[in-house]
């Protein structure tokens, strides 16, 4: 998968509880829970989402290397290339 | 014996005046349990599903959506069988019972007295409108707010045939249906009759509703919030509690959670208050005529900010017998619907109706401290700050932990200063065994 590709589908998991925020709306590299104005259930339902378009669990340890976009794009990356 | 109950437009809280019906889910002759979802209703606090008190046959439907109601409108019959309905009553509740008798006649008195062939007819005064036998909360409400001096505001839409989208359009344009002469059959106004009439703009109706209930969302806060601070003597305490065990406990059984099955520290915190509230039953339920009424079940309304502004506060149901695993998932549940719109369904009419006790939290990224505002009739409200690593003195040592700050605002009505405090002290001694709780 393409680096654009992965944005995308963390745009769409961000979108599923934050239908408003647009891509250029969101500090890449700030916490993610900051710059979309997400609380601890839209964190959870954003993981979720993210889990059901990817496969990929996110469990809480990891949650340091998830927490901006550009973070989670690199994880993912990582996970499934 | 079969007799008749009328559904009408319930008050989903002291401060609603009139909803609005937008859709029936049910059709005459439909058999109905108790809980289901009947109708659709946009009312101050969004789209709600209204549930039916009954098990019976929707036996009449007499108002068309779309239309706004006064509360306590009739707009459907049902048919229940008498018997069955006085012999439960009288089980569980034998106040219930009497009421079911004493309604039965007067809803039977209403069946002779209202003509049903025309749907305009049903516009009945208000004073003329049966107790509402829904929930004994709902009585209580009526008795608090023995509501409205208007007559029922039905819209001109409901006077004439029209075909849904039309009467959609014309509640949201605010057209008169009145004078327009209907195409369809039996005169019934199609969309093409008004097209002319539509202001720009067809398109877009949901940008309209969303922007509408904002407002009606912000009414609907400033009337109960404006009626608590004008008639509740409120006062406030505040104590900082250690939460580093609850969050301990927490992290190693989310450790391996997937995102679905996370426990939030919320569900502990609701959790750990209502064991507060079995202890000290008198901050749990109303005060109503003078004097506190105790609630019988502990049904904790949880408030939930919405992203596009205002917050809506269902209650989630018998919070003390529950597992933190089940809160949980009432929360996830209850959050999606409040939130999406309509697109995960949406809260029940009991959600907006049961509360005996409301929290308020603020979330890891909000103030260190929230102090509510009772919703009345309820007596108190409890206000969470957000998570936060303090050092403590323990034994000599310094120690990192982590705290949480509860308030407590409380109606001195009912409850003194000590009892507030002891209430306090108890949700911080529970949150300190968080695998008991």
């Amino acid at each position: 998968m393409t680096t654009d590709e992965f944005e995308l589908l963390v745009l769409v998991a961000i979108q599923e509880v934050a239908p408003e925020i647009e891509k250029n709306e969101i500090d890449l590299d700030e916490d993610i829970r900051e710059t979309c104005d997400l609380d601890s259930m839209d964190f959870l339902n954003y993981l979720g989402a993210l889990q059901k378009s990817t496969g990929i669990k996110i469990s809480e340890a990891d949650y340091g290397h998830i927490n901006t976009f550009n973070k989670m794009i690199n994880y993912l990356t990582l996970k499934l290339n | 014996m079969e007799t008749q109950i009328d559904i009408t437009m319930p008050s989903l809280g002291a401060d609603m005046q009139q909803g609005m019906l937008v859709e029936w889910l049910v059709n005459v002759g439909d058999k109905v349990k108790s809980g289901d979802t009947i109708a659709v209703l946009e009312t101050q606090k969004g789209a709600i599903d209204m549930e039916v008190y009954h098990d019976g046959v929707i036996s009449e439907i007499l108002i068309q959506p779309v239309a706004t109601l006064a509360v306590g409108t009739l707009m459907a019959k049902i048919a229940i069988d008498e018997e069955l309905m006085v012999n439960l009553a009288a089980r569980n509740e034998p106040l219930l019972a009497e009421q079911v008798i004493e309604k039965a006649t007067i809803a039977q008195t209403t069946l002779d007295k209202t003509p049903t062939d025309h749907v305009s007819t049903h516009q009945t005064p208000i004073d003329q409108i049966p107790i509402d036998l829904m929930t004994r909360k709902t009585q209580k409400e009526k008795i608090i707010k023995p509501v409205l001096s208007t007559a029922t505001i039905a819209t001109p839409a409901t006077t004439r045939i029209a075909s849904p989208v039309v009467r959609k359009l014309a509640q949201q344009q605010h057209l008169d249906l009145v004078n327009i002469k209907g195409s369809g059959p039996n005169g019934a106004i199609v969309l093409k009759d008004i097209e002319g009439m539509l202001i720009d703009g067809r398109e877009n109706p949901p940008l309209a509703i969303s922007k509408s209930s904002i407002v009606n969302i912000r009414s609907a806060i400033a009337a109960a919030m404006t009626k608590s601070k004008k008639e509740i003597p409120h006062f406030y305490l505040s104590l900082m509690i250690d939460i580093s065990d609850a969050q301990q406990w927490l992290q190693k059984l989310n450790k391996e959670k997937s995102p679905q099955a996370h426990i939030l520290l919320l569900a502990l915190l609701i959790k750990a208050v209502a064991q507060a509230l079995v202890k000290y039953p008198s901050l749990n339920g109303f005060y109503l005529n003078g004097q506190f009424e105790q609630a019988d079940d502990i049904n904790i309304g949880n408030v939930i900010s919405l992203r596009k502004g205002g917050v809506v506060v269902p209650a989630l149901h018998h919070v003390d017998q529950r597992s933190v695993i089940s809160i949980m998932q009432d929360l996830r549940d209850v959050t999606a619907r409040s939130r999406a719109d309509g697109r995960l369904g949406r809260l029940r009419s009991s959600e907006l109706t049961d509360a005996t006790f409301t929290i308020t939290s603020m979330g890891e990224r909000g103030a260190d401290s929230v102090f509510g505002i009772i919703y009345p009739p309820q007596v108190a409200i409890v206000g969470f700050g957000k998570p936060q690593k303090r050092p403590q003195i323990h034994q000599g040592k310094m120690l990192d932990t982590d705290v949480i700050n509860v308030s407590l605002s409380a109606d001195h009505r009912v409850i003194d200063g000590m009892l507030a405090a002891k209430f306090l002290n108890t949700i911080a001694k529970k949150l300190q065994k968080p695998e008991l709780l």
